[in-house]
């Protein structure tokens, strides 16, 4: 690197932050930037003590007061109501938490930190949790492919034992206050879903399908008691009601007349706290699952697998930030998936069985929802990329810069997805056509590579365009083309575009004087 | 800036309603906006006004916020709203155009006095900055946002966000040379 070069680098660096190593080389070579940058630093010093009067506390009693008196814009329908029970929801889960421990406190006091496993025992919790997240993302992908009621009672049956699986792990294992949740969501699973499907069932069907659920959920109830006795009591009396569910449901599923007579489940939804936890993500997972149970219409499970794709994309961008490549690798990987099986599939069929389905219009909101979730993804890993340019990475670096990459490369086919997903389908109504002519002012033209840059005045507002200019495009300056290299900085120029930055046709516009 | 963990979380809270959670995140952002909004218009009144103003609307429009989207850039932009629909109403009028001063305290008197002046040069030279130069260079000297989220806020590109500060930077140095050049007691 150059003088020019690693003055460039300090004037948009942060002068104390992740020096690349070469201009760490150069800077150790060179005073005059070393200068320079004791000056960048003592100039960042300087701003950050720009003073600013003290405010006004008054002013900010005063906002609280008139958001007290206004109610947000909220989301639409079930999104909304989702929302809202989050809150109830995490309050509920925060007093069971502290419920818990004291009465554990009391009767256990702490010996050794629960949540490491010894080896060959049971899972770490954060292994377990993720282990069950990718479980849920398959049980959700097999409902959202399925009408199948035989196929739905077995996803279902599954996912409850998967709960009954963690409930009893966590338990023996804790984190105890987690607890309450799992077995919430049991009894969702159980009595919307299990239920719900054996309800809509043909009597014949029900005798025929019934009874090898009936016979899981029996030794289901038998296994919560036996876990029961073994762990503390403050601990079992959470976990008991999950086998009295699973007595209960499986009563309901024999007998003909309670299981007509019953009510749909109505359930406060419990959610973990942290947004993007694997414990939230997971918990999402289960409610999304019954409801993809619950609805054969290839939209609304376009929906719901959207929305599954978005917490995906949330805990995919929050474990990006905490620098837990493993995790994100695996979430990408997943995230492809359910927008791969689960969205695209669902459209597919949609425009298959009716293609004039008048909601199609819809489609468009599912896909861009989910494609600025991605679009989130890309720039934050582009950021991190290039924080991450620094220099070749290191020898432990490596393997995380290598899934970053594989992540990278993901994306981009998640966005060639989202873009296959519309094709067969006229652009939105109303939706303005690419723009085809740029005007703007050169600000530089590389000769070499082609590259143009153009400032351009839109709405009042200035700001750079970069254009590439092949060597086929034609210059002209009507009536004549003219060689490339008159173009020069300073001239207006009209831009015809080829494609979304290819330039087909340069204008140059000389004003006579 | 650190990332603040419990964001995601207090926005998801605030978006079903909760007005505890927005408390909380007006709590964390209300002094970094109304610094930004204050080197922006250098008019202390005029810039808590903004300020409340950008929060109830921020308030208002949460339901539009998408999860996982930088919340903060979210928020920078409402205010750059706010100030520029402040610019078409009366409150225009006002604006000072030189900033007040507020001398920091310093328990060194040579070292006090010599970064009072390097302020003072540096608050004028700030204000001889195009706006839409300063409101760059601010985000991204005091709020550490990235040029991405720059860009968000001020509605440009990544590459523009880039160049202003680049420009601004550069016009900075050249206007406090002496000072960022003397020793330092």
């Amino acid at each position: 690197m150059n003088c020019h070069e690693v003055y460039a680098w300090l004037l948009v660096s942060k002068t104390t932050k992740g020096t690349p190593r070469e201009v760490q080389r150069h800077l150790r070579q060179c005073r005059r930037c070393r200068g320079r940058r004791r000056r960048l630093l003592r100039l960042d010093r300087y701003v950050e003590q720009l003073p600013a009067p003290a405010e006004d506390p008054g002013v900010k009693a005063r906002l609280m007061q008139q958001v007290e008196h206004t109610t947000p814009f909220r989301p639409p329908g079930w999104r909304r109501r989702l929302l809202l029970r989050l809150a109830v929801a995490l309050a509920l889960l925060l007093a069971f938490s502290l419920t818990v421990s004291l009465l554990d406190r009391r009767e256990n006091p702490p010996a050794s930190d629960p949540v490491v496993g010894e080896p060959g025992s049971l899972p770490s919790t954060k292994e377990a949790e993720e282990e069950l997240v990718t479980r849920f993302v398959k049980h959700n992908l097999s409902l959202a492919n399925t009408s199948h009621p035989e196929m739905q009672l077995q996803v279902l049956t599954s996912m409850a034992g998967d709960l009954q699986a963690e409930a009893c792990r966590l338990a023996k294992q804790g984190p105890h206050e987690e607890l309450l949740l799992v077995v919430r969501l049991y009894e969702h699973v159980l009595r919307q879903g299990l239920i719900g499907r054996a309800r809509s069932l043909p009597p014949g069907q029900r005798r025929e399908l019934l009874p090898p659920v009936v016979k899981l959920l029996q030794e289901s109830a038998v296994t919560v008691e036996q876990t029961a006795r073994d762990v503390p009591p403050a601990v079992a009396e959470f976990l008991r009601p999950m086998g009295a569910v699973a007595r209960d449901v499986s009563d309901t599923l024999t007998n003909e007349e309670k299981l007509t007579a019953e009510p749909p489940g109505t359930l406060t939804l419990p959610f973990a706290t942290g947004s993007g936890t694997p414990r939230t993500l997971f918990a999402v997972l289960v409610v999304q699952g019954v409801l993809l149970a619950e609805d054969n219409d290839p939209l609304r499970r376009a929906y719901y697998c959207s929305d599954m794709a978005d917490q995906l994309a949330l805990s995919l961008l929050i474990a990006s930030q905490r620098g837990d490549h493993e995790r994100v690798s695996v979430l990408g990987t997943q995230l492809n998936t359910v927008m791969d099986q689960g969205v695209a599939a669902n459209l597919a069929r949609l425009r298959k069985e009716n293609p004039d389905d008048p909601r199609l219009k819809e489609l468009e909101r599912v896909i861009q929802r989910t494609a600025r979730a991605v679009e989130a993804l890309e720039k934050e890993l582009a950021q991190a990329s290039s924080q991450g340019n620094a220099g070749p990475p290191q020898v432990g670096e490596r393997r995380q810069y290598e899934q970053a990459k594989d992540l990278g490369k993901a994306l981009k086919d998640l966005d060639k997805k989202l873009k296959d997903i519309t094709k067969g389908k006229k652009g939105p109504p109303g939706k303005p056509p690419p723009k085809q002519e740029i005007r703007g002012v050169v600000k530089s033209l590389d000769a070499n590579n082609g590259t143009l840059v153009l400032m351009v005045k839109e709405n009042g507002q200035e700001f750079e365009v970069t254009l590439h200019l092949p060597p086929g495009a034609r210059v002209r300056s009507e009536p004549r083309d003219i060689p490339r290299d008159t173009v020069k900085p300073g001239l207006e120029v009209k831009a015809r575009l080829r494609e979304k930055t290819t330039v087909e046709e340069l204008k140059v516009e000389l004003k006579d004087r | 800036m650190e990332r603040w963990e419990e964001e995601p979380q207090l926005v998801l809270l605030a978006q079903a309603g909760d007005r505890q959670a927005f408390a909380t995140l007006a709590e964390h952002y209300w002094r970094r906006v109304f610094r930004w909004l204050y080197g922006l218009t250098h008019h202390t009144h005029l810039a808590e006004d903004l300020t409340q103003e950008a929060f109830l609307k921020a308030w208002r429009a949460l339901g539009s916020f998408q999860p996982g989207a930088s919340f903060r850039a979210w928020l920078f932009h409402i205010a750059r709203n706010c100030l520029i629909d402040g610019r078409r109403g009366p409150r225009s009028a006002t604006v000072q155009v030189l900033p007040q001063t507020v001398p920091a305290r310093e328990p060194d008197p040579g070292k006090a006095v010599l970064e009072r002046e390097g302020q003072a040069v540096l608050q004028e030279a700030c204000a001889r900055l195009p706006e839409h130069f300063r409101a760059a260079f601010f985000l991204w000297a005091h709020e550490d946002l990235s040029f991405a989220e720059i860009a968000q806020v001020l509605g440009t590109t990544e590459a523009t966000a880039r160049w202003r500060v680049f420009k601004a930077r550069l016009f900075l140095l050249k206007e406090l040379g002496s000072y960022l050049g003397k020793k330092m007691p």
